[in-house]
């Protein structure tokens, strides 16, 4: 787990950074959100 | 426990592929991933995600120009490939949702073998001192090897 090796702020910093170098990578993964909160049901 | 983990419909789908792809000692660790980020939203001690509005917005800026550094590198990229407006799109969505809910991120790196792992982005929103319910709402699996 992330949290078991880094400190909270260690934590947020690598996860921004992941996301953000995800998002830079592949813009569609945000239009992949959109669509999915716009339109999927939410299922068990 | 208060909390319900569901799934936007995609989202259970890849899982369920993943589930079936990478077998038991994945499944395990991804369901106890899942638990550990409810329980979490639950006492609110979410040291193990991040508030993704928070960065998309920080990502945007203010005129058009990215104000985390980590943006610098591919920046030209994201542009030429429509990003602004995507992002623009999802913050317009987001926004119109109020506290408390959340929209978060998180990520983790699963085994699969020795040699490699496969690390797993989860979206999810959570709802402040009232019953949770995480939807993973996307990932994308990439996978790594460790020399």
């Amino acid at each position: 787990m992330i949290g078991a090796a880094l400190s909270p702020e260690g934590t947020k910093e690598f996860l921004y950074d992941r996301m953000v170098k995800r998002i830079a990578e592949r813009p569609e993964l945000l239009s992949e959100l959109t669509d999915r909160i716009e339109h999927d049901d939410v299922v068990e | 426990m208060t909390y319900a983990i569901r799934y936007l419909r995609r989202a259970r789908e890849e899982a369920d592929a993943w589930r079936t792809t990478y077998g038991q000692g994945f499944v395990q660790a991804f369901d106890q991933w899942l638990v550990s980020l409810a329980e979490a939203a639950e006492d609110g001690s979410e040291t193990t995600s991040v508030d993704a509005l928070e960065i998309l917005e920080q990502a945007m800026g203010e005129e058009d120009q990215p104000v985390t550094s980590q943006w610098e590198y591919s920046w030209d990229r994201f542009k030429s490939a429509g990003g602004p407006e995507k992002l623009l799109a999802l913050l317009v969505l987001l926004r119109k949702r109020c506290p408390p809910w959340e929209f978060r991120m998180s990520s983790n790196w699963f085994a699969l073998l020795d040699c490699i792992a496969v690390e797993i982005q989860g979206y999810y929103w959570s709802f402040a001192d009232c019953p949770i319910d995480l939807c993973v709402v996307n990932d994308r699996v990439h996978r790594g090897s460790f020399a």
